[in-house]
């Protein structure tokens, strides 16, 4: 095989970037539990932890740049470091939604009694790992599997963007009280916003993956 | 969850330890030893100025690359460090070159037993009309080393060549492809284990699949010898080397830098322009 | 003209007329010469050969017993059936169109001068027809293998012959004692050293060799009783062969049994020839020559019998056949035979005033001896000259504008008349340095600064056409000049600076005019002892016959002459090109 070293690094890309999506779903479920549990030190411990995701994506964006400007890649090659170059981004939104979330938590109570955090934020991470996955292991399918569970997260979104209307609608309390249920209201909205957005990202990643095996831009839109 | 704060952290510094590129970076260039330094190096031949005031340091088992337009003076410069300038009457040298501390231009040094400790490779795939083992045995021949089998098939073994070859020893260097004839000129250079292997546009007559394996092999090379090459071939500057220096018209060495900088961020206009093919 | 005119396609048409009439004046300048020296050399054959006094059925005879299966052999050797029918076509067209037309002229224009119309049918149809067919053969296996032993045969003889030419100018007890004691150990040295790969080989024969050779001139004074030429040649010459062709054998991989066989039959060869002697030259000179014939047939034979077209090995025995059944014919029916003047007793005998009994041995071996020498200086200083210009001297500087002057005065001195060379030769080499006149050494020395600005403008040449990157290659692994001059250079340079060499000989053997100037003799009637000795050359010989009062002088004897004179040039230059070839398939 020629251009061995090219090779080793174009591999080295590849894994580099699944690391770093896996490290970034970690920390997105990290985020979840805190929110969910309101958990402050945790949510304290991601919030601080962002920075350092964005030097990872820095590094990882120059690794592409390299690649591109000293071997001159075509074909396949220029496919999966551009992917790879748009994933990152993707990714490293993902992060920051999940820094919105730690920085939303406070202590001791969940986010809003109408959303379940759990399994909504759990279900949008789920799909960021398969789509990691997908990018990983050449999965055509997977990647349509990830754009398929998006409609269901998106109308679960929609479902618990009802129900805390429809709660907020039925509130009859007093002054104090609707301050503290605005509060949670515009917490619960952001939040299932956020998750939603997650699932977006992901779609965005199985799609660049999509097209990166096949030069396939179905799910491109 | 303080369990998954740690998986964190121990995952980012695993990243980040698998992110250390063993090339290519600005502390590693800093931190190798210099092998071959040049000072205010003016070459002449006759009453034209081939290169002007060229000072630089070479790092010690990297590749750096010379690269700049035609008529540049970077196949001078190459010539300068192995005395090959010697040869033509008019040329005249002006300056210091310095291989591992010792002024290489001084008189007590004689530029024969200089050559045989710096290989070289040129343009146009130069073997010997003779059989490919003598071909391999002739630096080794000329510079009264011992000549076995064993150093034979190590020198075809590191140009590559060897799985190619060694049914077909005793047969003439010239019955192979360019490609080939060009590793066998490669492994003639690295058999009697000189310092320096220096290269002279090696890959400019050959297609692309050979130009591709010389390439490989360079990055093998580089384990064992500091590889200076001269290349008119900007990507191909880019893809092998460590250190890129650009001449321009004139025999100015106009930037020598890491070759990242050099291609993603040149501190000069005129390379910027060089390297984005706005002129030369 | 490019005059443009409408024409149907629209392109117009463009005259090539000048064109052409250049294309056909220069293919009428390339031929008037071939076309001329041609006409010449046939009427030489036929007057050496007598062939204008051979009757019809004479030469129906042997173009029968000869030409004929010859030319059936190649056909058969190339088995094709059209190239067949159109050789006989040619054969049977050419006969008719050669008599009609050769009559026709003869009738009608003018009277040929000494030929007849089957002589024009030998020249003008059979001999490129066996030519042609010779061509095609030898590239088939059969023909291959067939021309490959002829030629093995003749040029073992050959070279044989040239060896016991030279050993007749050679001190021969001294010969055998130098090969005693200075060549044989020095190989001997040699062999060991390299294979235990101890010390410098080279150097350490070299001293030997050196020793040898001051103890073998010492001996030569003291020492009286030395064995027969034929014994010494048996000893220096046929046994080394012997063992060389061994060797030869062993290294492409012969059996046991072929490298003893090939070792023997060439040791039985010399003995042979020592037995059998030879009729002209000195006593034992049979040895070298069959020595030779036997080491380069055999050597062909191991390897010849295992190919494919080992049938073509009977080619030497079609041939001898075919002269012994021509001449069996002429015998009994009594076909008178032509008057010949090219015979083996030409060769053989000395020059004589009566035309039958002229012979030319004393001045082919004067010209081969001085040839030989002549060969070696020019080689030696030609080569050395040339490297120097071209390698060592600079091109800048005082040296380099020296150097350029003597460049240009090099390429003059190939342009003075070779006269003056012999005033040269006259005045430095017989008067100065007393070499004497009319000597061989003189005549060789003066031939070669004849030959040498051709010679050292040719070695250039080669010099010049080595590629750089070799030199460069070499310069760049740490190699000195003398090691790129000994292992690159002049490797490569060597076909073309042998070319050069032998182009050169090839005027200095034919030269006549210097000669005469240091006072060479026109005839002598023994051959050069030695090379101190006054001798005759060939054009001499020529020359002086030309002059003679008698007719068969004037054309039998001066033709056969310089029919002997063309094939000793043919030979050599032919022996030039096949060692050339072999250098150059090497590289």
């Amino acid at each position: 095989m020629a251009r061995d070293r090219y090779r080793d690094r174009l591999a080295t890309l590849r894994t580099d970037v699944v690391l770093f999506g896996e490290l970034v779903v970690e920390r997105y479920e990290s985020a979840v539990a805190a929110a969910a549990n309101g958990d402050l030190r945790a949510a304290d411990r991601i919030v601080s932890g962002d920075s350092e995701i964005n030097r990872r994506y820095l590094e990882l964006e120059g690794d592409c740049i390299d690649l591109i400007a000293r071997n001159q890649p075509v074909a396949g090659d220029l496919r999966l470091i551009t992917a790879s170059f748009k994933i990152l981004t993707d990714l490293e939104r993902i992060a920051d939604l999940a820094t919105n979330l730690a920085e939303r938590t406070e202590y001791g109570s969940e986010v809003h009694p109408a959303v379940d955090l759990g399994s909504l934020g759990l279900a949008a991470g789920e799909m960021v790992a398969a789509a990691v996955d997908a990018y990983e292991n050449d999965d055509r399918a997977a990647c349509r599997a990830v754009a398929a569970d998006d409609d269901t997260l998106d109308s679960d979104c929609a479902a618990a963007t009802q129900r805390i209307i429809r709660e907020l609608l039925a509130e009859r309390a007093g002054d104090d009280e609707r301050v503290r249920t605005a509060d949670t209201t515009t917490r619960g909205l952001l939040t299932v916003r956020d998750i939603e957005r997650v699932g977006d990202h992901a779609v965005n990643i199985a799609a660049r993956t999509l097209y990166m095996l096949d030069s396939d831009d179905e799910l491109l839109y | 969850m303080s369990q998954n704060e740690s998986t964190i952290d121990s995952e980012s510094e695993s990243l980040i330890t698998t992110d250390v590129q063993p090339d290519t970076t600005a502390e590693s260039a800093s931190s190798a030893t210099t092998i071959v330094e040049t000072e205010q190096l003016n070459v002449y031949y006759g009453d034209d100025q081939a290169l002007d005031d060229v000072s630089i340091a070479i790092p010690e088992n990297q590749v750096t690359a010379l690269i700049g337009p035609s008529g540049c003076g970077k196949s001078t410069f190459l010539r300068c460090l192995n005395r090959m300038n010697d040869l033509i009457d008019i040329a005249r040298i002006d300056g210091t070159v310095t291989l591992r501390g010792i002024d290489i231009y001084d008189d007590a040094v004689d530029p024969v037993a200089l050559r045989r400790k710096i290989g070289m490779v040129f343009q146009k795939p130069n073997p010997f009309p003779k059989s490919i083992y003598d071909n391999v045995a002739y630096g080794l021949k000329v510079q009264g080393k011992e000549i076995t089998d064993e150093r034979i098939e190590e020198a075809l073994r590191s140009a590559a060549l060897w799985d190619e070859v060694k049914d077909q020893l005793d047969q003439s260097g010239l019955e192979l492809s360019g490609g080939q004839q060009q590793r066998l000129c490669i492994a003639r250079a690295i058999a009697p284990d000189p310092d320096i292997v220096l290269m002279d546009e090696p890959t400019s007559a050959l297609d692309p699949v050979a130009a591709s394996k010389i390439e490989d092999l360079i990055d093998e090379l580089v384990e064992d010898y500091t590889v200076i090459i001269v290349t008119h071939n900007m990507q191909q500057a880019a893809r092998i080397s460590d250190q890129t220096a650009v001449f321009l018209t004139g025999g100015e060495l106009v930037e020598y830098d890491d070759t990242t900088t050099i291609f993603e961020n040149p501190a000069d206009d005129r390379v910027e322009d060089y390297i984005t093919g706005k002129f030369g | 003209m490019a005059v443009e005119t409408d024409t149907d396609t629209g392109f117009g048409e463009v005259s090539r007329l000048r064109g052409t009439v250049f294309e056909y004046l220069s293919l009428g300048a390339s031929v008037v010469g071939l076309f001329a020296l041609a006409a010449l050399l046939i009427y030489v054959f036929v007057d050496a050969f007598g062939l204008s006094t051979a009757s019809p059925a004479w030469l129906l005879t042997y173009f029968l017993t000869l030409v004929v299966p010859y030319i059936g052999f190649c056909l058969y050797s190339i088995s094709d059936r059209a190239f067949t029918r159109k050789i006989a076509l040619a054969l049977g067209g050419g006969l008719v169109v050669t008599a009609v037309g050769f009559t026709a002229i003869e009738t009608l224009l003018v009277s040929i001068p000494g030929l007849t119309w089957q002589i024009a049918y030998l020249f003008l149809v059979a001999t490129p027809v066996v030519a042609s067919v010779t061509f095609v053969a030898s590239r088939q296996p059969l023909g291959a293998a067939g021309f490959g032993l002829v030629g093995r045969l003749v040029g073992g003889a050959a070279l044989g012959c040239a060896v016991a030419i030279m050993f007749i100018v050679i001190d021969r007890p001294l010969w055998f004692l130098v090969y005693t004691f200075g060549v044989l150990p020095a190989g001997g040295v040699y062999a060991y050293t390299s294979r235990r790969e101890i010390g410098w080989p080279t150097a350490q024969a070299t001293l030997v060799g050196l020793f040898g050779l001051g103890v073998s001139t010492q001996l030569r004074q003291i020492l009286g009783i030395y064995p027969s030429d034929g014994l010494i040649y048996l000893w220096t010459l046929a046994v080394p062969l012997a063992a060389g062709a061994a060797a030869l054998v062993t290294l492409r991989d012969g059996s046991r049994r072929a490298v003893a066989g090939v070792a023997v039959t060439t040791l039985l060869g010399g003995g042979g020839g020592f037995v059998l002697g030879s009729s002209a030259l000195p006593t034992g000179s049979g040895v070298i020559i069959g020595a030779a014939t036997v080491a380069a047939t055999a050597v062909y034979l191991v390897e010849a019998v295992d190919n494919e077209g080992r049938r073509g090995l009977l080619l030497p025995l079609l041939i001898a056949g075919g002269a012994l059944a021509g001449a069996a014919v002429v015998q009994t029916v009594g076909i008178p035979t032509p008057e010949m003047w090219l015979t083996p007793a030409y060769l053989t005998s000395a020059p004589s005033n009566e035309a039958a009994n002229a012979g030319l041995y004393p001045a082919v071996v004067g010209s081969i001896i001085i040839i030989a020498m002549v060969a070696v200086l020019s080689f030696v200083l030609g080569v050395g000259a040339a490297v120097f210009l071209e390698e060592y001297a600079a091109d800048t500087g005082l040296v380099g504008r020296l150097t350029r002057l003597i460049q240009i005065n090099i390429a003059n001195l190939a342009a003075v008349p070779s006269v003056v060379y012999g005033l040269l030769g006259l005045g430095l080499f017989a008067n100065l340095l007393g070499f004497g006149f009319g000597t061989a050494v003189t005549a060789a020395l003066t031939l070669s600064l004849l030959i040498l600005p051709i010679t050292v403008i040719s070695a250039q040449e080669a010099v010049r056409s080595v590629p750089d990157d070799l030199r460069q290659g070499s310069y760049a692994m740490g190699a000195t000049r003398w090691q790129t001059v000994k292992n690159v250079v002049l490797p490569e340079a060597m076909p073309g600076m042998l070319t050069g060499t032998i182009l050169a000989l090839g005027r200095a053997i034919g030269e006549t005019a210097p000669l005469i100037m240091i006072g060479a003799a026109t005839t002598v009637f023994s051959a050069p002892a030695g090379i101190w000795s006054r001798f005759s050359a060939m054009p001499m010989q020529i020359y002086a016959w030309a002059n003679y009062p008698q007719a068969e002088f004037r054309y039998g004897v001066v033709a056969a002459g310089v029919v002997t004179l063309l094939i000793v040039l043919l030979a050599m230059n032919g022996t030039a090109i096949i060692i050339r070839n072999r250098m150059e398939r090497e590289h």
